[in-house]
């Protein structure tokens, strides 16, 4: 019986007429479509649009990055504890002038000197700070709210005194006088 | 010549083609569950026609194969619960072929059983023993599940025995 369902349906034929009218329609429908798939043939490459997008923002990234990192080396503040025992060791004899260690005046003063003295020695053994690339020292002084500071710019080095002043204002008022402000 | 590369492999769709090869598979199929002529014309057509919008889905022969048997099956859904045909009734089956269009029908006992099943039965019927799909392959096409196939097939074997009045058994419907 499955032998003659099969040779029944075997007999039946798709007729020619039907056949050359379907093809002549799907002829004029891929006529008609092939105009519009012309616009679309290359799919968005939403991936590749994405791809460009991701590698621009990591090299804004790495830039950037290098930029925080290039100011953060040539800008950091370390302000070490005090290495001024007593203020009789403050070496003024070598000196250009001198440092009205007594001011009670709120500015830094500035001296300079050929070569270390030994307080600048004990302050150049401490942890450098760097203010616009250029190396600073800078330390606490005995008395509250009192700084120093050592340097050297070109062959000379520099000792500066800040008192009766916070810390953060002694180093901004230390940047103008560093920076020639 | 109208082909297409399908976007997912190298396969192309020649469309004037697979009306040629697949002419008689479609219309079979459509006359098999209209029972008539214009209907299995009409989804005849529709069919290649949407073969037109979607052969760059098409991977390969089996799928096209596949994907007209599973249109051409939607396309008769469609059309056969549109309320205008319900309430019509189609002309003899047995009738047209005796206008010797589609060829002499000498013993058309087994194909009027076959049409006289349900519709989701007669699909079934003819996928597995005259495509000889598996169970699993017409599972697939239909989108059922396969035991639904395998209850289809037993309930089709059913109404077969019926109508033969108890003379068939499963290897031969």
């Amino acid at each position: 019986m499955k032998e003659a369902y099969k040779n029944d349906i075997d007999k039946i034929h798709a007729p020619e007429d039907l056949i050359d009218r379907t093809k002549k329609a799907v002829r004029l429908k891929e006529a008609e479509s092939g105009d519009k798939k012309q616009e679309s043939v290359k799919p968005k490459n939403h991936f590749v649009t994405w791809k460009k997008f991701a590698i621009a923002a990591c090299v804004c990234l790495v830039i950037f990055s290098g930029s925080v990192v290039t100011y953060k080396r040539n800008n950091y503040i370390v302000v070490n504890p005090s290495v001024v025992e007593a203020t009789h060791t403050l070496d003024t004899k070598i000196s250009f002038g001198k440092i009205d260690m007594d001011s009670n005046q709120d500015e830094i003063k500035i001296q300079k000197f050929r070569k270390k003295t030994e307080l600048i020695r004990k302050i150049w053994g401490t942890s450098p700070s760097k203010i616009h690339g250029i190396e600073v020292y800078i330390v606490r002084g005995e008395e509250k709210n009192s700084y120093y500071s050592a340097y050297k710019k070109g062959n000379k080095f520099y000792l500066a005194y800040g008192k009766n002043m916070k810390q953060k204002e002694f180093i901004k008022k230390f940047t103008e006088i560093l920076l020639d402000k | 010549m109208n082909r297409e590369a399908s976007e997912e492999s190298n396969y192309i769709v020649d469309t004037e083609n697979a009306i040629t090869q697949y002419a008689d598979m479609v219309f079979r199929i459509a006359l098999v569950q209209m029972k008539n002529r214009s209907d299995a014309d009409d989804i005849f057509q529709e069919v290649f026609l949407r073969l037109v919008q979607h052969k760059s889905k098409i991977k390969s022969e089996e799928h096209l194969k596949a994907w007209l048997i599973k249109v051409t099956i939607n396309c008769c859904r469609k059309h056969f619960d549109n309320a205008w045909n319900k309430k019509t009734t189609s002309l003899d089956f047995t009738d047209v072929f005796a206008e010797g269009k589609y060829g002499e029908v000498k013993d058309d006992t087994v194909l009027d059983a076959v049409l006289e099943l349900p519709f989701k039965y007669k699909i079934v019927v003819h996928l597995f023993y005259y495509e000889e799909y598996s169970i699993k392959e017409i599972a697939v096409i239909l989108k059922q599940s396969e035991s639904t196939i395998k209850i289809r097939l037993s309930r089709a074997r059913e109404k077969l025995r019926m109508y033969f009045k108890g003379g068939c058994d499963e290897r031969s419907i």
